[in-house]
């Protein structure tokens, strides 16, 4: 399986350019504006993580456009930007295949067809936030917009569903079921976590430190990437090998501890748990400053991975601490990278990128 | 490298409006009643409040194993599986000696499924966020995997009216790609006040029951339902000695990419999903002798599947079973390949409950009483919002 387009949307900006500028100057400060958030009679102020606005590209209607939730917007744009990327025209649209995946899936939709709710009762129930509410919007959308027939699935698998969509792409593409496969994995803020953080008096002083669980701040963003059989050719020439488990029983099948580990350590200290007791000290590598923290972080770290390593590049680690040893410059003609994503349980995914 | 073995149903467990296991659900079908339908009292439609279609079911296990509370999507989940898994003769001591993963359709499962909270939160009330901490720790494809202390891949599908057959479709991936033995695989959903007011403010909902493809038809009802079935290898099923109750072909996806809530007029999803399941399946489309339908009883659904099916499949027996269950959303697809399952084992097939009138516009008359069946390959068709399509082969197990 072979990636043969990607793209992202986070809180620097459409695409991966800012990210990749942002690794080139790592000791430049990032303004971000401080947004204020109130619930009840409390007030905080949080570094605002959200993904700036950006007009759709491609041929939809305004008043299309209109109705459609943050994250199906997200989705369209980045997968739009993903095979621009690629450079493919599908010929056959019955074989190219989709898979969405999230954490907490279309939130601010679903919030604001839930506060019709509250404030209406049933006579609140609107038909289009409801439609835009279901997970499986963004699939329905894209597919639409792009009259693609191929398989379309929506997974929700937290930190997993990156690996969960690699691995399901690349079953469809060995049983030649599809040709193309677009994947895209997005979460967005949803104002649950901000209200959480007013009633819990939890206003974090400095900027997002994903190795630090005190200036957690939620982040949203999405990364998409376009996947094909191994014999397309591509610029991003790189074998991807994926697995995940509900917990780790006889040792991971891809992760070399003498490999560069990209982490999503999103803030959450279950994250430094499972490297200390597995021991992963060495190699260590965080992005996660960049876009704040949310479930599906981690396809943005695959990205800028993918990215890098097809030139034989790792960009540094953007944050360090005491639990292990981070690379602290770029790296240059390497062969092999992983990638981790944990879960609050224990459950990983792991991903192998090989020149 | 893929697997060349049969792929086995050998576990199943379900709670719906057709009984509280399997045996009840069996039971009903066999003799039916107007009782047995899910009915509605026609004041719903206007109605602030949404009707209760909950089941009641005794002895739900209420913590997972770390002391968190389990909501009721994974209550229920945790005890069909137990059915399920005493079908399959797999103990849960047993589970832990195989490659064993997780895979769950669902709709209101990977919400925050505390409606009174939600209220309460919207409307500057709430003084925790708890629910929402709970919800990180709710997803039914991890909780299931980690309440049985299973160590396999895990899976939660989100896509509608279709999750359930996916993630049994999913399941025979995932054992053909030699990723895991055996998977525990189906679907759940609760009809929350959410969820309900959704499908009535699109006028989706009929005021009583569901009629399935019958002139007289207005709409759907959703019903509460889990079910999971216990899929494995040939081998696996060979070294545990469990009994196969069916094979699964194949399975096939397809997207109508036509409009967000309504079918594509000439069915081009289904014909696509059931066309993969059947080259999948390595069989001819001949050679489909019984069809459960999605038969959702709204307009639209069930015109267009209808027409379909009678069209491609014309001397083929079709059956509809959501009169009885409701339309239980992500936990449909696995439910009807339960009663899959039981058409082989049983020789039977279940009376269409619901159906009263035929429509002229549709033509199929799907089965007006139980029937006997001595046939080999059985077809279950999923059409769901967002124009996915998801189709699944059964066959006999001999």
């Amino acid at each position: 399986m072979k990636v043969l387009g990607l793209s992202t949307i986070t809180s620097l900006g459409v695409g991966l350019e800012p990210l990749i500028s942002r690794l080139n100057a790592p000791k430049e400060i990032i303004k971000r504006d401080k947004k204020k958030y109130s619930y009840r009679d409390l007030e905080i102020e949080i570094y605002d993580y959200r993904t700036p606005s950006f007009k759709l590209e491609g041929d939809i209607p305004s008043a299309v456009a209109r109705r459609l939730g943050h994250f199906a917007k997200l989705t369209y744009q980045s997968i739009h930007l993903a095979i621009i990327d690629s450079g493919v025209e599908f010929p056959d649209l019955n074989r190219v295949g989709m898979l969405v995946g999230s954490g907490i899936g279309p939130s601010s939709t679903n919030h604001a067809y839930m506060k019709k709710l509250s404030q209406f009762g049933a006579k609140g129930a609107s038909p289009i936030l409801f439609s835009n509410s279901l997970y499986n919007t963004a699939t329905s959308f894209n597919s639409l917009s792009r009259k693609i027939h191929g398989p379309c699935t929506t997974v929700s698998n937290f930190e997993l569903s990156t690996s969960l969509c690699f691995k399901t792409a690349e079953l469809w593409l060995e049983k030649d079921i599809v040709d193309y496969v677009i994947v895209s994995i997005a979460d967005e803020v949803y104002n649950h976590l901000p209200v959480g953080m007013c009633l819990d008096k939890n206003s974090p002083e400095n900027i997002f430190n994903p190795l630090d669980n005190t200036t957690k701040v939620p982040g949203e963003g999405v990364a998409s990437f376009l996947l094909s059989k191994s014999s397309f050719k591509s610029k991003y020439e790189l074998q991807i090998d994926v697995a995940f488990g509900s917990k780790v029983s006889s040792g991971f099948k891809f992760i070399d501890k003498k490999n560069p580990l990209i982490i999503d350590f999103k803030g959450e200290s279950y994250t430094q748990d499972f490297l200390k007791t597995h021991g992963l000290r060495e190699n260590l590598i965080s992005y996660g400053e960049m876009y704040g923290s949310f479930p599906t972080s981690g396809a943005i770290d695959l990205a800028i991975a993918i990215n890098g390593l097809s030139e034989g590049k790792v960009y540094p680690s953007l944050n360090s601490s005491d639990i292990g040893t981070f690379i602290g410059q770029d790296l240059n003609d390497v062969k092999k990278v992983n990638l981790l994503h944990v879960g609050n349980r224990g459950e990983y995914g792991e991903i192998q990128l090989s020149r | 490298m893929r697997l060349m073995e049969k792929i086995y149903i050998t576990g199943m467990g379900q709670v719906s409006h057709l009984g509280k296991n399997v045996d009840e659900a069996l039971a009903t079908f066999k003799d039916p009643s107007q009782d047995s339908l899910l009915k509605l009292n026609p004041e719903h439609l206007v109605n602030e409040e949404s009707p209760n279609v909950s089941i009641a079911v005794d002895g739900l296990e209420t913590l997972s194993r770390d002391h968190k509370t389990l909501n009721r999507a994974n209550q229920l989940l945790i005890h069909v599986t137990r059915e399920a898994m005493a079908y399959a003769n797999l103990s849960e001591a047993e589970a832990k000696n195989y490659r064993v993963g997780v895979i769950i359709g669902t709709t209101s499962g990977c919400t925050v499924a505390d409606h009174e909270f939600t209220m309460e939160l919207h409307q500057e009330e709430a003084s925790n966020i708890d629910p929402v901490k709970d919800f990180y720790f709710a997803n039914p494809a991890h909780s299931i995997s980690h309440y049985f202390d299973l160590s396999g891949p895990v899976a939660a599908i989100n896509n509608a009216c279709t999750s359930g057959t996916d993630a049994l479709g999913l399941a025979k991936d995932w054992i053909e790609a030699d990723m895991c033995d055996i998977v525990i695989a189906g679907g759940v959903d609760l009809i929350l006040k959410n969820m309900y007011l959704g499908f009535r403010c699109l006028k989706l909902y009929d005021g009583e029951y569901c009629k399935p493809f019958s002139k007289n038809r207005e709409g759907l009802i959703l019903g509460e339902a889990a079910a999971i079935l216990v899929v494995e290898s040939e081998s696996s099923s060979l070294r545990r000695k469990s009994r196969p109750l069916s094979i699964i072909r194949g399975h096939g996806l397809g997207a109508d990419s036509y409009h967000p809530t309504t079918p594509h007029p000439e069915a081009y999803g289904l014909e696509l999903a059931i066309n993969s399941a059947l080259k999948q399946s390595g069989l001819a489309k001949e050679q489909i002798d019984l069809i459960n339908a999605h038969g959702t009883g709204t307009q639209n659904n069930d015109l267009i599947e209808g027409q379909f099916l009678h069209k491609h499949f014309l001397n083929v027996p079709v059956f509809g079973t959501k009169a009885y269950t409701g339309h239980t959303l992500g936990a449909a697809g696995a439910l009807e390949a339960i009663w899959g399952s039981l058409c082989f084992s049983n020789n039977f097939i279940p009376k269409t409950l619901g159906f009263e009138q035929v429509d002229p516009e549709i033509k199929l008359i799907p089965t007006t009483e139980v029937m006997p069946y001595q046939g080999n390959f059985f077809l279950s068709t999923s059409l769901g919002f967002g124009g996915a399509n998801s189709a699944i082969i059964l066959e006999r197990f001999k």
